[in-house]
Formats: C-alpha cells, sequence, structure tokens
C-alpha cells in the first residue's frame, strides 16, 4: 500500500466530518459570551450576599492536565532548570513559553498514571533534568524528567512516558536553553 | 443564496448555478486546490474543472452537503493534477509533507490495485475518522483531507505547532495498528 492509496482513501471520508472540520468555534464564542455574562452577575451579587457567595476552600487541583494549557489560570513569571551541577532560572516570556509548551506537548499526548512521590523527588542523579514553575504566589508546579525518558509531574502525582517524539522535543528544549 | 436554491439552479440547468456556486463556494475550492497545488494558474484551472464537473453530475446526483460535495471534487482534480505536475517535476506546496508523514502508515510502495480492496480501505478509514475524538479527528482532517500545513491548523484552532504534530504523530500511530489489525500492513 502507497501513501496515496490513503490519501485517496480519506477523501472519500463522510461529508459531515468534512464540513465539521472547518465549522468555526461558534461554541467558544458562547462560552465565552456566557462565561462574561456569569462575571457580571456574579459582581452585582458579591455587594448583596457578600462572603456568602465565596467558595468554602480552594479548589482542588486537577488530576489530570490533559488538553489543559498550563497558562491558562496562573501567570507564570519564571522558570528554573536544575542538572546535577547547574542551576538556571528563566525569566523572558520566550523560553516560559517554550518550555510550557513543551510541558503542554507531553502531559496531553501522553496517557498518565499515578505516582508514589518520595523524598528523593528533588534529588538529582546523572542526567536528570527537574523543572520548576513559579507564578506570583510562589513554587507552581515541578516537574522531573528521569535517565530512564520518564515525565514525573509531582502536583497531579503522574507519570508520563517520553515517546521519541518527546525526546526530539526535550532535545530541542535544552539547545534551546543553553 | 442558500444550497437548495444553487442545487435547484442546477436541477433545472439555469447556467446562473455556476456563477452562484462561484460566488458561494469559490474561495473554498480555492483554499483546498491551493494547499495540494501552490500554483495559481493550476489552481484557477482546477476550480473551474471543479464546476464543470459540479454541472455535469448535477443532476442525476443530488449532494447533500453541497460545500463537501464541491471540496471532494476540486480535491480529487487537484491530486490529480499534482500527479500530473509531480510527473514532470513540478509542484510543491505541503502535499510532499503529508505523503511523506503518511508513509508512517503503510509497509510497502505496492499500490493497491483492486477496486474492493479500495472500497474496504475507504470503509475502515470512515470507521477509523468516527472514531477520533472531536479535536483528533479535526486536527486530522484539516491535515490530510485538507492539505493544511501544521502552522495554519494551530493558527485556526489555538494550538501550538507541537500539540498538532503530536496529535497528528497519536493519530497516525492509531491508523497504523488499525490498518495492522485489518490485515492491510
Amino acid at each position: 500500500m502507497k501513501p496515496e492509496d490513503i490519501l485517496d482513501a480519506i477523501g472519500d471520508i463522510d461529508d459531515k466530518y468534512i464540513s465539521q472540520a472547518k465549522e468555526k468555534k461558534h461554541k467558544h464564542t458562547a462560552l465565552t459570551f456566557g462565561a462574561v455574562a456569569a462575571c457580571f452577575i456574579i459582581l452585582l451579587l458579591i455587594p448583596t450576599f457578600g462572603v456568602a457567595l465565596m467558595p468554602a476552600g480552594e479548589a482542588e487541583p486537577p488530576q489530570n492536565d490533559n488538553e489543559q494549557n498550563l497558562t491558562q489560570k496562573v501567570e507564570i513569571i519564571s522558570i528554573e532548570l536544575e542538572r546535577v551541577n547547574t542551576h538556571k532560572t528563566y525569566e523572558d516570556k520566550d523560553t516560559i513559553v517554550r518550555v510550557l509548551d513543551f510541558l503542554d506537548t507531553v502531559t496531553y499526548s501522553s496517557d498518565g498514571e499515578e505516582f508514589v512521590p518520595t523524598d528523593e523527588f528533588n534529588t538529582l542523579n546523572g542526567d536528570e533534568l527537574l523543572i520548576s514553575i513559579y507564578s506570583e504566589e510562589g513554587l507552581f508546579k515541578q516537574y522531573k524528567i528521569t535517565t530512564d525518558n520518564y515525565l514525573y509531574y509531582i502536583q497531579g502525582q503522574e507519570k508520563y512516558t517520553l515517546s521519541p517524539l518527546h525526546s526530539q522535543l526535550l532535545k530541542d528544549l535544552l539547545e534551546i536553553i543553553q | 443564496m442558500d444550497d437548495k436554491n444553487i442545487i435547484e439552479l442546477y436541477l433545472a440547468r439555469k447556467e446562473t448555478a455556476i456563477a452562484e456556486t462561484a460566488k458561494k463556494y469559490g474561495n473554498y475550492c480555492y483554499s483546498i486546490a491551493h494547499g495540494i497545488l501552490y500554483c495559481h494558474e493550476d489552481e484557477r484551472e482546477c476550480v473551474n474543472d471543479t464546476y464543470n464537473s459540479a454541472w455535469n453530475c448535477i443532476p442525476p446526483h443530488i449532494p447533500t452537503v453541497l460545500s463537501a460535495f464541491l471540496g471532494k471534487i476540486t480535491r480529487r482534480i487537484s491530486i490529480d493534477r499534482y500527479r500530473k505536475n509531480t510527473a514532470s517535476r513540478r509542484g510543491g506546496g505541503e502535499m510532499p509533507l503529508v505523503l511523506d508523514e503518511l508513509l508512517d502508515c503503510v509497509s510497502d510502495n505496492k499500490s493497491i490495485e483492486s477496486e474492493l480492496d479500495k472500497k474496504q480501505l475507504t470503509s475502515i478509514i470512515n470507521t477509523f475518522v468516527a472514531s477520533l475524538s472531536q479535536s483528533e479527528r479535526t486536527v486530522f482532517i484539516r491535515r490530510y483531507w485538507y492539505i493544511e500545513s501544521i502552522s495554519d491548523i494551530g493558527n485556526s484552532l489555538g494550538y501550538s505547532q507541537s500539540k498538532v504534530k503530536s496529535m497528528l504523530f497519536r493519530t497516525r500511530e492509531k491508523l497504523r495498528k488499525e490498518l495492522t489489525k485489518e490485515g492491510f500492513i
């Protein structure tokens, strides 16, 4: 079978999928409008009901970050990359975006598994890399990439396997930050 | 003019049908041809051929989704033109990249000859596409049906390029597994 055969077969897929793929994101606009409307209503209600409307505690962190942009909720101000004898802090937006983009891709495209964090999480061996992400309020998230090609995400206590694609992305990332 | 009225013009054999099609779907057809051919002159000819083909097909055929019907014709004609151009060493754009990526899903370079196998492959791809999540399906179709560039897909869906690449990589892996299971690889 040639790639052209697959290309031809894809050409005959159902009409509805072809038109759906080009549809504009009306839902997104509706959601945005809905979110703005909800915020407006909350702002109107707060002076009336005061703290009664506020949530009882902090929301639980997400259990799985798949398809979630890491910068969505919190503004990241710096990133620290740590290896056995090196430690660098990056505050420029470009590097922050690239690092978050890498993490976003790995966690999106891998299936997370649970792991139990130990005290050794911050202890680095060999070529292991620790990525600490800081927001204005302090340490936001920590990731560790081990020499056996795993990425551990401590806050959600998840482990991701780095595919060859991710390994290449990691290599590109390390070249950029060096 | 809505699609129903345009189709009625075709059925009544009124030549304004082509003008109305060009007005509503001209840009859409051009964008498909552009992704494949990357040559203004060829794109124009393929889009004109699309209108002629639609004129010859309707009737007896009555499309249920006019945009997809026209898009399929444009895509087929443009791919045929691309193959002809490649044979005479012309061509460019996204097509070589797309074909290169689809190499992940094949095991050898022998073309499928029998019509039965072609139909079976189409059926497998249709079932496969239906099984994907909406976001995976959109990215897959934009890349391999519309032949859009990775950056265009990322920009229009709000994804980073690496995310689009990663989604496509995973989807191709799934497709390869499916084709292996069905005995195509």
